[in-house]
């Protein structure tokens, strides 16, 4: 018998694979092949790409690794706004202008840096830099420039998850711009600003930090940046997977009702999949068992009952 | 300190052996997959479902030029009854004929003959290239198809002008940049005389998907006529194409087959030209033929593009600028 692979740099039992429910996160069941692939992207300190349809978990793997972990969550999901800018460092320009035009006479400038706006890498790379907006601690202090931490806070504060969520939402060039930042762990700061010196933010060398960049496949992404990734696919999961999820998210859910919801999913994906529509993923699942649970709904195949029509509204969305 | 890594190598995958407790061969194999090693592709391509299908759609029908709408009449108009039957019942002038062949005794020799089944042969599939070249396809198609929104670059001139008026701004003039985010329509020529390059349709869409996102991507078929195209939605109806304020990218030949263009180019094409200016939706044609093969006389507004492995992103961006403007 093939002994279960033992994750060197994940820490999470390699007898369950399960991360328990806790005040902090929610349950998330790994598998083995996760556990490599995040072994193997933390051992190579290269971003991981994880792909697969809608609502198959691609974000929560990054709460999860993160309470795995016990490290630090940033996380920021693309839109066809987001430019590398906004993931490293911005200058409020319009808030720069506001304050030198209403400034009263005869008062100085605040410094340059109090318009700067980390981005996620900047507090991923160098929260504590970030944190005030590169200046000394005081001088932020008495210009009031010192900002929260944009992400969770996890019980090693210094290392992080970084999530960039749906990349193939982003416009095509984005990837691209990403290269320096994921390649050799630093960027540029905008045009006259320096922190330390420096007109660069590098990774500090006390971090760890692990890149979670989920795609659904929409748009293709450059070779040059599949090449920098490890990449990990996540399968829809078989019923007995699903049955196992939920009892994680339910302990205390009515087994066979579970039992009889993911037994239909093979079906779904099928109907889907003929009618050109999206499948339901597990988070449709949850709410589905969800709503069983609250409002003590069994499965039917009546067209007039209820699970009928939460079946339509959580699971089978834009039926014809 | 850390020298530029580029992309995954061999290095990589010898660091994961060497570092990672992996136990058996499936181990390792997973290893060397996640970083790229593996046989299988982890972003297996999606099945392409615009591809046209030429027996969904009917015969072009004869060209009627749109009329003038008369205003809307409110009250249904009234049918004619339908006319009175005779009530008596006429007897049938057909009768029936007797069998003309004779019967069959002994049936021949030849029906009990047995015959091999016709070998089919094995076509070698040739190489091609494609007209848009893998390597270059994706910078053309994102210059082609870019609209031009707000940036976030200062416009420093705007700017400029704005503060010696003395103005208070509620916000910054920034420079237009261009993006994809209307995704495009996408109409493809099905007609006879562009047989030679059908398999070069059917690439475009999957080319013109990965660029602006298979789900921002409309594809609609035609013969002949773009006013007429058509496609198949998810609920197996057949819908028509109109103009949705989105970039429109035709590929056609204009029924040339590779022959000199003729004089009058097809009415349905000045529709398409007049629809696609009156919504403002930025229209390109890729055309298979050199340049002194296409038509006169579609006026300035679609921006015609030689569809040909020599064409550059440069060539198109030169064309077009940076990003179509939208209304």
């Amino acid at each position: 018998m093939n002994k279960l692979y033992q994750p060197k740099h994940l820490k999470i039992p390699s007898a369950d694979w399960i991360l328990e429910a806790s005040e902090n996160n929610q349950p998330y069941v790994f598998n083995e092949t996760i556990a490599i692939v995040v072994d193997v992207a933390l051992a190579t300190h290269r971003p991981l790409l994880v792909s697969g349809n809608p609502g198959c978990g691609k974000s929560r793997l990054a709460d999860a690794i993160a309470a795995v972990q016990g490290w630090s969550l940033l996380s920021m999901t693309m839109t066809s706004r987001t430019r590398l800018e906004s993931l490293t460092a911005e200058v409020d320009q319009l808030r720069r202008l506001h304050d030198a035009q209403a400034r009263p006479e005869n008062s100085a400038l605040k410094p340059d840096a109090c318009y700067l706006k980390p981005g996620l890498f900047w507090w991923a790379f160098q929260p504590e830099t970030a944190r005030y907006r590169g200046m000394d601690p005081s001088e932020a202090e008495t210009y009031q420039a010192h900002l929260p931490y944009r992400g969770i806070q996890g019980k090693e504060k210094s290392h992080a998850v970084l999530l960039i969520d749906e990349i193939d939402k982003a416009e095509p060039d984005l990837p691209n711009d990403l290269l320096e930042p994921l390649d050799q762990k630093q960027f540029d700061l905008p045009d006259g600003f320096q922190v330390h010196d420096k007109t660069y933010i590098k990774l500090s060398e006390n971090i760890q930090l692990l890149t979670i960049i989920t795609t659904n496949g929409e748009r293709e992404l450059p070779q040059a940046f599949l090449r920098r990734c490890v990449l990990l696919r996540l399968p829809d999961p078989e019923p007995d997977k699903l049955v196992e999820i939920a009892l994680k998210h339910f302990p205390k859910g009515n087994q066979p009702r579970i039992k009889a919801i993911a037994d239909k999913f093979p079906d779904f994906r099928v109907e889907a999949k003929s009618q050109s529509r999206r499948p339901p993923g597990i988070s449709e699942f949850l709410d589905a068992i969800n709503a069983c649970e609250q409002c003590g709904i069994e499965v039917s195949d009546k067209d007039d009952s209820v699970w009928k029509k939460i079946e339509n509204a959580v699971l089978v969305k834009g039926k014809t | 300190m850390e020298k530029i890594r580029g992309e995954i190598h061999l290095g990589d995958f010898a660091q994961a052996l060497a570092s990672l407790p992996w136990q058996n061969d499936d181990q390792a194999q997973a290893i060397a997959a996640c970083l790229g090693f593996g046989l299988a592709p982890s972003l297996p391509p999606k099945p392409n479902e615009g591809i046209y299908d030429r027996h969904s759609y009917s015969q072009p029908t004869p060209y009627k030029p749109k009329l003038p709408t008369s205003p809307p009449v409110f009250i249904p108009p009234v049918l004619e009854p339908p006319p009175t039957l005779p009530p008596t019942k006429l007897e049938s002038q057909v009768d029936s004929w007797q069998t003309l062949a004779p019967p069959i005794e002994k049936s021949p020799d030849w029906l009990g003959e047995k015959h091999e089944s016709v070998q089919t042969i094995n076509e070698t599939k040739i190489a091609r290239l494609s007209l848009f070249p893998e390597q270059t396809h994706r910078h053309i198609l994102a210059a082609a198809l870019a609209t031009r929104r707000i940036g976030h670059d200062i416009d420093l001139p705007k700017l400029m002008a704005s503060l010696c008026r003395r103005e208070v701004l509620t916000q910054l003039p920034c420079r237009p940049e261009a993006s994809l985010e209307r995704g495009c329509d996408l109409l493809l020529d099905y007609s006879p005389s562009m047989v030679p390059f059908w398999e070069d349709l059917n690439g475009l869409i999957e080319q013109v998907g990965r660029v602006v996102g298979a789900a921002n991507v409309r594809v609609f078929g035609f013969d002949t006529r773009p006013t007429e195209a058509k496609r198949w939605t998810g609920d197996g109806k057949l819908q028509g194409w109109q103009v949705q304020k989105r970039p429109v990218l035709v590929a056609t030949d204009f029924g040339i087959s590779g022959l000199q263009c003729r004089a009058e180019s097809d009415p349905a094409w000045h529709e398409l030209i007049a629809d696609c200016t009156k919504d403002g939706s930025p229209l390109v044609i890729l055309i298979p033929w050199p340049e002194d093969r296409w038509p006169k006389g579609l006026g300035g507004y679609p921006q015609l593009a030689h569809w040909s492995p020599r064409t550059t992103a440069a060539m198109v961006k030169r064309q077009i600028g940076p990003g179509h403007w939208m209304r």
